[in-house]
């Protein structure tokens, strides 16, 4: 029975949609949001503490680059194909 | 011209009319939380999803080898077959827009051809195997897969934002809309356009023009891009009402968890040639992302009517499919079957139509920003 159901379905193949498609949609969700959080932040204490808003600003810029390669990938992914 | 021509361009004119019907009513799947949440106006939500449904077509051709080989038995095709079974799918397609249901326009294609295949066939016609593998598993797990990943996402996403001030965290999390509704939209072309040059490959083969193994001919490829796209443009707004304030009230951080975790599994299902609904994967994503922040925000009987949809499209359209293949055969093996059925299909749609812009319902719905 599982036999079949393996030669049915391709199970390493659906684990790796389940894998990519969770960890991605999970990570750029998690990674725009830092960059709403950092850019906010950055925004409060740009002129009280700077230092702070600085590393705020550099929060927000990680997370943007992060969601901008997951975007990249996930074209070129599709081109590759 | 012989008859077996007349019977070929019938059903690429059929293909098309289902891919440009693909587009006008999974509209709802690309635009809806963006316009529901005002990232974007109307206008501009679906213009941008008809321009990038019409780029992503052109970038995986994956899913359109699946639909032309693993679902149906190639050498049995006939083009009256994948006539009747395309009939079958906008037939399932116009009913479910007409009242306003999110259901999948890919499994109405499959269950449509696979109808027909029955019917002239029998059992032996049908890659079960490959229908179970690559359409049946995918359908079940997706939209599981969108619900689970939209919740854990909004759930970091009010985590990571949870004491800022609302105003600038909505105005970011709009922006962000624009970008995941335009990889939802990329995603949407990328697997929902192939569908359609799936079907006309096959049914190139079918009529001898094109050999078992060729690969899908560049005009099939425009021509069912353009066909989507124009679809998308003019758009389905009963049901972006439905995904966009029926399923639950959402705000701009729900949105743009439920469409990255939707493009995010499109996208990974679409590289490894899986047919997927991204009706279904994006309805998922949103009850995920409305269930995650509070069980009871989630009005559970327009879900559960979705469910029931999703689950009658299938046999549904296969049963079109198979009794339009059955009156097809009525008129014999020529042309006169599917230029009479073709010509009754017109003659509905249009009067479907006439009816619902009488009734005016379709592009004046009330919902909170969806007004073209």
């Amino acid at each position: 029975m599982n036999a079949v159901a393996t030669k049915i379905v391709d199970v390493s193949q659906l684990a790796q949609v389940i894998y990519v498609a969770l960890s991605a949609g999970v990570l750029v969700s998690l990674a725009f949001s830092l960059v709403i959080r950092g850019a906010v932040r950055a925004g409060e204490h740009r002129r009280t503490r700077p230092v702070l808003a600085g590393v705020h600003a550099l929060l927000a810029t990680i997370g943007l680059l992060v969601v901008a390669a997951a975007i990249v990938f996930g074209i070129s992914v599709m081109l590759a194909k | 011209m012989d008859g077996a021509d007349v019977i070929l361009a019938i059903v690429v004119a059929t293909a098309l009319a289902f891919d440009f019907t693909n587009g006008f009513h999974d509209t709802a799947n690309v635009v809806a939380t963006t316009i529901s949440t005002r990232a974007l106006p109307p206008r501009v939500a679906v213009t941008l999803a008809a321009i990038l449904n019409f780029v992503g077509a052109f970038l995986s051709l994956a899913v359109a080898a699946t639909i032309a080989r693993d679902i149906v038995d190639q050498e049995l095709v006939t083009t009256t077959i994948v006539f009747a079974g395309l009939v079958g799918a906008i037939v399932w397609n116009l009913v479910t827009w007409y009242f306003g249901l999110p259901s999948s326009s890919s499994h109405a294609l499959i269950g449509g051809v696979v109808g027909a295949m029955l019917a002239a066939h029998g059992t032996a016609a049908v890659h079960f195997d490959g229908l179970a593998g690559k359409v049946l598993v995918p359908a079940l797990i997706a939209p599981v897969l969108a619900f689970v990943g939209a919740g854990i996402a909004i759930l970091l996403c009010y985590r990571a934002v949870g004491r800022l001030a609302p105003g600038p965290v909505s105005r970011g999390y709009r922006l962000g809309q624009v970008l995941s509704g335009g990889m939802l939209a990329l995603a949407h072309g990328t697997n929902d356009a192939q569908k359609t040059m799936g079907v006309i490959t096959l049914a190139l083969i079918a009529n001898g023009n094109l050999g078992p193994d060729a690969g899908v001919p560049t005009w099939v490829v425009v021509s069912a891009a353009t066909a989507i796209a124009l679809g998308t443009y003019l758009g389905g707004w009963r049901i972006i009402k439905t995904m966009g304030s029926r399923i639950i009230k959402m705000d701009p951080a729900q949105g743009f968890a439920a469409q990255g975790a939707g493009a995010a599994t499109i996208l990974a299902a679409t590289h490894f040639g899986y047919p997927l609904s991204t009706t279904h994967v994006i309805s998922g994503g949103v009850m995920g992302a409305g269930a995650a922040k509070r069980l009871s925000a989630v009005r559970w009987g327009v879900a559960g009517n979705i469910v029931v949809a999703w689950l009658l499209t299938l046999p549904c359209a296969a049963a079109v499919g198979a009794v339009v293949y059955g009156i097809t055969h009525l008129f014999g093996g020529g042309a006169a079957g599917p230029v009479v059925v073709a010509a009754a299909g017109v003659a509905l749609t249009v009067w479907v139509f006439v009816r619902r812009l009488q009734h005016g319902a379709a592009i004046t719905t009330t919902a909170e920003g969806v007004r073209p």
